[in-house]
């Protein structure tokens, strides 16, 4: 299974030389549908994606991801943390935030 | 389960304390598979931390290299380069059972070349290409082990979330359901059973009074 | 489809006035580039502001054109360089003799650039538009001779049609089935053994043959360090090297592969090139991209020096060659330098002003 990037040009050209053929440049507006049809290819084990793109998508789109294991999706770089979805859950099963 | 619906007899009575005893055990590995997934929870937890961490500074040093490469060779050398690299990085996820949940174990061909290796030219390429593409090999790996870690967290925590439904259902209704019942039943055994001594004294005393009579 | 060949037919005194007349038009060619204040406006705009000085400049026609194609920051790198090959293709159409044999020669390192990537979107296995995205034709080889070899289905039928040109014989032979590395650095080692060779040829150009064989010692120096760095040395490394460098031998260069540390940066020490770099060379060998920046600068300056120092028949022509194509690196490096949103001083240190 192949390793996936989506996101604009500047994210995605570094992972070009580490071999990765799987790339998709996206625009803001093009983001979400490029996403969707992505999610949908067969041959894709890991997905990732720039934190701040993350930050823009639909909130169920956003869930998808969090939830997807095939692929599996990380999101890297960008001011935000997104892994607020993560920390949430965390806190509600265990009950105290551990993830700090 | 509906009082009603209980009979109140000895083989039912049997049931119930059997059905308790099953329940009550139950509950108790259930405590301690709960207890023990979390301990496997924090520690992985900690893994997925510290991934996380690795994975931003590894990309912020690679991006940092990307940068200059294309200033000091332009994206266009880049594309180039990136057409030349022989190696597809592949990615192969097996299963395995951590506390009896299934977590991914990702097999990585990782790809971390020397110059000579990659498939392009020496002559006519640059370090800033070498180092871009070095920095990128290395933040594919902190990807890999963090998808690794993370869905393991995910997992766990789904797990988790199952167990203490469980446990959680077991303490506040089925058990209690069971106790109550039983406690009905020994009730109506305990009433019936003053009924019947009760009326067995009445005949005593009218079979007394019928044989001085 | 052959690739077009230029020929070009000398007469005496009509070669003299046909000389006069590009010189007057390379004059007027480097009025218009980019003065040293240019570059400090340019430093302190916003990358949309910077985009749009550029798309207004010299370089709108090729914007224009481009914008279709590309957009941001990639449209400025492509419209610039298509515009630095065209440039380049108008003076081999103002020369004669052997300004025009030199600056065709000059630009086969680009002509090699493009069947470099050529070869490497086949193998690749990239898509035609993959492959023509990334071409700018800038050499010898025109645009529809390249997009021929790139509607090619295989790498074989690349290399065949190459027939005719003067590529074919060096890679011919060369395996490339593990990778195209060996087929590469043959064309590079080909590109300055025909440089060496022409323009120890011209008369009065032993100061352009130092530059040139400057440059073959800065590309071993830097591949020098770059296989030191990955640990690899002895015989393997030796196939690396270009020959005929102005200062460093095959031998010495031999030596400094193998040689400890501590022996290496002696031997370094005794050429001109180690002033450049002295203060950042270590055992450790971190940034070899800061040395090689150094080490270009270094050249660049040696090149200055040559193409100002005698106003014979070339080296003008060099010199606004070098000015132009320095000019289109510097865009470049503020350019990405701003998209990455990196400081004035750091985006300063990759120009050449």
């Amino acid at each position: 299974m192949e390793v996936a990037v989506v996101g604009n040009a500047d994210f995605v050209t570094g992972f070009l030389l580490a071999g990765v053929r799987k790339t998709f440049i996206t625009t803001d507006a093009s983001l979400e549908p490029t996403l969707k049809e992505v999610l949908k290819e067969e041959d894709i084990g890991i997905l990732i994606m720039n934190s701040d793109d993350v930050e823009k998508l639909s909130t169920p789109l956003r869930i998808a991801l969090d939830d997807s294991v095939e692929p599996t999706v990380i999101s890297i770089g960008g001011a935000a943390d997104t892994r607020t979805h993560l920390r949430e859950k965390i806190k509600r099963s265990v009950g105290v935030d551990l993830w700090k | 389960m509906a009082l009603r619906e209980v009979k109140p007899t000895r083989s039912e009575l049997l049931e119930i304390k059997k059905k308790i005893r099953l329940s009550e055990s139950g509950y108790n590995l259930l405590k301690m598979k709960r207890d023990g997934l979390i301990l496997e929870f924090f520690d992985v937890l900690e893994k997925a931390k510290d991934a996380s961490m690795d994975l931003a500074n590894t990309y912020k040093v690679a991006k940092e290299k990307i940068d200059v490469a294309k200033m000091v060779e332009g994206v266009i050398e880049v594309y180039s380069a990136a057409f030349a690299l022989k190696h597809k990085p592949e990615v192969a996820l097996t299963s395995r059972s951590l506390m009896g949940v299934v977590v991914p174990e990702v097999s990585f061909t990782s790809i971390s070349q020397s110059i000579d290796e990659r498939g392009y030219g020496i002559i006519g390429t640059s370090s800033a290409i070498d180092e871009a593409a070095a920095a990128y090999e290395e933040l594919l790996d902190k990807v890999i082990r963090a998808a690794e870690v993370e869905t393991a967290v995910k997992r766990l925590l789904v797990e988790i979330e199952r167990i203490k439904r469980r446990v959680n259902a077991l303490e506040f209704r089925v058990i209690p359901d069971l106790k109550e019942a039983e406690a009905f039943i020994v009730f109506r055994l305990e009433e019936m059973e003053r009924e019947n001594i009760f009326r067995l004294k009445k005949i005593k005393i009218k079979a007394k009074a019928a044989e001085a009579a | 489809m052959k690739a077009p060949a230029k020929k070009r037919r000398y007469a005496g005194s009509a070669v003299k006035a046909r000389y006069a007349y590009g010189t007057a038009r390379v004059h007027a060619m480097k009025v218009k580039l980019f003065p040293q204040e240019t570059y400090t406006k340019l430093l302190v705009m916003a990358l949309p502001e910077l985009a749009r000085f550029i798309e207004e400049s010299e370089y709108k026609t090729e914007v224009d054109e481009l914008a279709r194609t590309y957009s941001g920051t990639d449209l400025l790198e492509f419209a610039t360089h298509l515009n630095l090959a065209r440039t380049f293709v108008k003076l081999t159409e103002m020369t004669m003799g052997e300004p025009h044999e030199l600056i065709v020669e000059y630009l086969r390192r680009w002509d090699i650039r493009e069947i470099k990537t050529i070869l490497r979107g086949k193998l690749y296995g990239a898509s035609d538009e993959e492959i023509l995205r990334v071409l700018v034709p800038s050499g010898e080889l025109s645009l529809e001779f390249l997009q021929s070899l790139v509607r090619k289905p295989s790498i074989e039928e690349v290399i065949e049609a190459l027939k005719g040109t003067v590529y074919y014989e060096v890679i011919k032979d060369i395996d490339y089935s593990e990778s195209l590395m060996k087929l590469e650095d043959a064309l590079d080692k080909f590109y300055y053994m025909r440089m060496v060779d022409l323009v120890s040829k011209i008369k009065g150009s032993s100061l352009y043959l130092r530059v040139v064989q400057m440059e073959i010692d800065i590309a071993n120096l830097k591949t020098l360090f770059r296989l030191r760095n990955a640990g690899i040395s002895g015989g393997r490394a030796l196939e690396y090297f270009v020959p005929n460098g102005l200062y460093l031998s095959d031998q010495e260069i031999e030596k400094m592969a193998s040689a400890p540390y501590e022996e290496f940066v002696t031997l370094l020490g005794k050429y001109p090139y180690w002033s450049a770099i002295s203060d950042i060379v270590t055992d450790r060998m971190e940034s070899l991209s800061k040395i090689e920046l150094r080490l270009d600068k270094f050249l660049n300056e040696h090149v200055w020096k040559a193409s100002t120092f005698n106003p014979l028949t070339v080296l003008p022509m060099l010199g606004y060659m070098l000015s132009k194509d320095t000019e289109v690196g510097n865009i470049q490096a503020i350019a990405r330098g701003k998209e990455a949103g990196l400081s004035e001083d750091i985006i300063k240190d990759h120009l050449t002003l």
